[in-house]
């Protein structure tokens, strides 16, 4: 132990403490309860402000918190021993410091920079991040341990407003405050990720064991990311690398009941000498599932099978440093059969039969119709600490992704030839480059520049008669810039963005043609600290989207989604306006936030079932195009918590959103339903090994989405019951009734030693009650999974 | 110890190397993917031996707002006819390709079904030259049979079904999936 932590020892407590709270300790008798509160507020050493940020966990319970904006932080029901609390930031020294407790405590911590790495360069980059004029949702890593065995966007829905749209039972894609798709960036570790995101039956392209913070911003920081983010922008960042000597890792293993999946997830990070200012890891994932089950039958050919990879390593010197980071994905996913038979017809008797036709059992085996995606991310970060004030970095990046699509229906030329050959399949490469200059606290501004650039290009290999999305390049130019104000209790944050994108077509049916759009975004927001529990914001943006490439050229058959989808070049681009009011309250045992927004967008592109039908050799098949109107989003995103009892913590969140058309004066297709939850946790007391035992309950109430389009107008020679849904709902099946699910979780962690074991078990679905989502994209076809028990292990050295 | 760092280059090369054999896996691209843009029904009288040739085509395949040609089948009533199809694919005039002949070598995967609308007065049958290997019916020279005079539709549809074709009996119309379903008006007089 270092020499600050001598003279924060408990004995010298008294004399830093306030007479009021020494008072209080003397007063107080030692009780057997684990009541104390431990208050305490973090400083720089070095200039003595308050160090917002810092992860404070008490040694060998993973229990823990986070310093605000004040460098505040509070840590209750601490019991009458003992403790090690652990003070750790990026580029400071780790701090570590026993207290033996016997009544609240006030204390002051100071955090010194760590000589090997000196990062006030990290510092500057975190602050920026967890800027706080905009609304910042979170996952941390504990509440994402609870996830471990879903995808990226089926996680992602356990935050407040963010919902998924989803095509079939693996696939799922993000959707913030009603948006979706283009709308949602995704900056994964810091670059932004550019999949092929057209279609909603293509999920992010990420390994969820990569994440160990998940947030989703809104308002001025978004500028940062791109003019596009009208709904917001999901940052998905890997844990910091190790700083200390040594070695350490966790070991990862799910399993699921439902559909038999099994995951192995393995990290291991390590720092070989001191002060050499190499820091690196590994990171793996093997995951293989089999056919989903719903209550009655299981989904022909829902298997999956990933393999992911990463590593990074950083070298980092006083004034400037380095980081790599690389990583490939793999995954193969089956596509559900039972949404083959997509003729009108065959949509017709699917649903009027009520289930699926295509029957199996339980199968790994993925057969056609599948897809195959590989993505693979390079990156290289470098930073430069100009002066104290002052810092740039450049990041560059490389993304290539692939992806093959086999459709069931293959040239009979091929199975004769014995060849496997894709239906559809795409290479998209893209360039990023950021150029970023940041600056620290200069007369109450802080802020960040940066100059941003994409080129892109995708390849289409050996399509011919489904040229569904053309070759392209399309190159990106942009321009921003963030300043943020603060003065006691007062913050204002300010940003623009100006971008130009261009698109050249270069292989299409259609004409070849170059377009080129300039995209403007602002926003402005205030943020106001009542009290340090208690802040609110208000907030106003506009942003400005260019059509994505799948709006403006789709064409032809979508085979996830088994309908034929058209796109128009002649779509202009969008534009919102955006409001949003926040409050947050953080007070001892009550949590509360609320997010009320309004959304106007202009020229809002979306993708509607067609009143048309189009026949083929094939059948006659039902369309869906992208076409635009002005539509208005209002909403309302809420949650709530409070601790009850020294054992018992209730919770709360609700979502709701009215969407409307205001040129067709009628609502819009596929807006999500309201819903809200409930959930109880009940913690036990520490029991010998065993440490932070719980069981917890949730209860989902999904309402039926009852504002749907009334005003969609049907040829009249199509008729039947589908184009009668069609004519009154703006869907060929009408909306899903309300429905309910009961979850449970449970876990528990075993210190042992250095290390730990965390156990954790959930069950989703534990009714195994029959329900359809309205968002997904299969619900014509076949019910939503069953119940599904999942344990997850979690081993950490 | 700084040998160590040696590891996640490793891992790299690994990686790369990974991603390289991806590619050797890449398909070469392919000229022309198959399409079928024409069903030819050729309707032979048993007795006079007469024949007729009736065609559906969508020269557009798959894009919106491409249309579809169909012609009337018109026959006689009370008579037998002995059917053939064609299928070809005219996406390249200069290089007409005929898929029949594909469905035909690929026979023990594919299967022909004829219906008729309620009130058309036209059964149809297989020959029991027209089998696959396992003596399940093909249906490429399907036998017709007319009725009184009647007005109605014939729906040809053409299953794929790799894999789960019965072998035996006389097929199951409800497996695989359609590489043709086209309707013909047809006028019985």
């Amino acid at each position: 132990m270092n020499s600050l932590v001598k003279i924060l020892r408990y004995s010298f407590l008294c004399m830093l403490l306030t007479i009021g709270s020494c008072h209080t300790l003397i007063a107080q008798e030692p009780s057997p309860n684990c009541n104390y509160i431990f208050r305490g507020k973090v400083i720089n050493g070095e200039t003595k402000e308050p160090f917002e940020g810092v992860v404070i966990t008490i040694k060998n319970t993973g229990k823990g918190n986070t310093s605000n904006t004040l460098g505040n932080f509070e840590l209750h029901n601490l019991c009458h021993k003992t403790y090690i609390l652990r003070f750790s930031f990026t580029g400071f020294k780790t701090l570590e410091v026993k207290y033996h407790i016997h009544s609240d405590i006030n204390e002051v911590i100071q955090l010194h920079a760590d000589t090997c790495h000196l990062a006030s360069v990290t510092v500057v980059a975190k602050a920026d991040n967890a800027t706080k004029v905009q609304s910042v949702l979170e996952l941390t890593e504990k509440e994402l341990d609870l996830t471990r065995g879903q995808s990226l966007g089926e996680a992602l829905k356990v935050l407040p407003g963010v919902n998924a749209i989803q095509t079939g039972p693996s696939i799922f894609k993000p959707v913030i405050e009603g948006l979706y798709g283009n709308r949602v960036l995704l900056m994964n570790n810091e670059v932004r990720q550019e999949g092929q995101n057209w279609g909603a039956d293509h999920a992010p392209e990420i390994d969820p064991f990569v994440a160990t913070k998940i947030s989703v911003i809104k308002g001025a920081g978004t500028v940062k990311y791109g003019a596009d983010a009208l709904a917001g922008v999901i940052l998905i960042d890997p844990s910091d690398l190790r700083r200390e000597i040594g070695i350490d890792g966790q070991l990862n293993v799910v399993g699921n009941s439902n559909n038999n999946q099994g995951i192995v997830s393995g990290i291991i990070n390590y720092v070989p000498a001191k002060c050499n200012n190499f820091s690196s890891r590994i990171q793996g994932t093997i995951d293989k599932g089999g056919n989903y089950k719903t209550p009655d039958y299981y989904l022909k050919n829902t298997g999956s099978s990933n393999y992911n990879g990463s590593w990074a390593m950083n070298y980092t010197r006083s004034k400037w440093g380095i980081e790599l980071f690389y990583s490939l994905f793999n995954n193969k996913t089956g596509i559900f059969e039972g949404a083959h038979l997509h003729t009108v017809s065959d949509v017709a008797n699917v649903i009027a039969n009520g289930k699926p036709f295509a029957i199996s059992g339980f199968s790994y085996d993925i057969n056609k119709p599948y897809q195959e995606v590989v993505h693979e991310l390079s990156k290289a970060k470098t930073y430069i600490q100009l002066n104290p004030k002052w810092k740039t970095s450049l990041i560059l990046a490389r993304q290539y992704n692939y992806r093959a699509e086999y459709d069931l229906d293959q040239p009979l030329r091929n199975i004769i030839l014995g060849k496997n050959v894709p239906t559809i399949d795409f290479s998209l490469t893209t360039y990023t480059a950021n150029l970023e200059l940041t600056h620290q606290k200069i007369n109450n501004l802080k802020g960040q520049f940066g100059l941003v650039t994409l080129i892109q290009t995708n390849n289409v290999s050996s399509t011919n008669t489904r040229l569904f999305i053309p070759d392209y390049t399309a190159n990106t130019f942009g321009f921003f810039a963030i300043e943020k104000w603060k003065k006691q209790k007062l913050e204002i944050e300010t940003g623009f963005r100006i971008e130009q994108k261009t698109y050249d077509i270069t292989r299409t049916k259609k004409p070849i043609l170059a377009l080129n759009y300039v995209n403007f975004s602002w926003s402005l927001g205030a943020n106001y600290f009542i009290n340090e529990h208690w802040n609110t914001s208000l907030n106003i943006g506009q942003a400005r989207r260019a059509p994505a490439i799948n709006e403006l050229f789709s064409g032809g058959l979508h085979h996830g989604d088994g309908v034929f989808v058209f796109g128009d070049s002649t779509l202009q681009p969008e534009s919102s306006l955006n409001l949003h009011w926040v409050t947050n309250y953080y007070y001892k045992n009550t949590f509360g936030e609320i997010n009320i927004y309004q959304n106007t967008i202009q020229n809002f592109i979306y993708f509607k079932p067609y009143g048309q039908l189009l026949t083929t050799v094939r059948g006659t098949y039902p369309v869906f195009n992208y076409t635009q109107t002005n539509a208005v989003f209002r909403g309302i995103d809420a949650s709530f918590n409070q601790k009850i009892h020294s054992h018992i913590t209730l919770g709360s969140k609700a979502s709701f959103i009215w969407v409307y058309d205001q040129l067709k004066q009628d609502y819009l297709v596929f807006i999500p339903a309201n819903r809200f939850e409930v959930n109880a946790k009940y913690q036990f007391k520490d029991h010998g090994k065993i440490h932070e035992p719980y069981i917890g309950f949730q209860y989902q109430y999904v309402f039926e989405q009852t504002n749907t389009p009334q005003k969609t107008v049907v040829d009249a020679k199509n008729q039947g019951v589908i184009f009668n849904n069609l004519a009154n709902t703006g869907d060929y099946l009408a909306p899903p009734p309300s429905y309910q699910l009961l979850g449970l979780s449970a876990g528990l962690i075993i210190p042992l030693g250095k290390q730990q074991i965390g156990i954790n078990l959930t069950v989703t679905n534990l009714l195994n009650s029959k329900y359809r989502d309205y968002l997904n994209r299969f619900r014509y076809y076949a019910d939503e999974t069953g119940r599904n028990i999942s344990l997850k292990i979690k081993y950490s050295f | 110890m700084k040998k160590y760092f040696i590891l996640p280059l490793l891992v790299s090369a690994l990686l790369f190397s990974c991603k390289k054999d991806e590619k050797k896996n890449d398909p070469a691209p392919e000229a022309e993917n198959e399409i079928i843009t024409t069903v030819i029904i050729e309707f032979k009288d048993s007795v006079s031996n007469t024949s007729t040739v009736y065609q559906w085509e969508n020269l557009g395949g798959y894009g919106l707002g491409s249309t579809s040609t169909v012609d009337t089948i018109k026959l006689s009533a009370a008579k037998t006819y002995l059917a053939s199809v064609l299928l070809l694919n005219k996406t390249n005039p200069a290089a007409v390709d005929t898929i029949s002949n594909e469905v035909l070598e690929l026979k023990n995967e594919h299967q022909f079904f004829y219906e008729s609308s309620a009130n058309l007065t036209l059964s149809s049958s297989y020959l029991t030259t027209d089998k696959d290997d396992n003596g399940v019916p093909v249906g490429l020279f399907p036998k017709f049979k007319t009725g009184i005079s009647s007005e109605g539709n014939l729906q040809v549809i053409l299953k794929h079904q790799p894999g789960v074709k019965p072998k035996t009996g006389n097929g199951d119309k409800n497996q695989g999936s359609a590489d043709i379903d086209v309707i013909f008006p047809v006028v019985i007089n």
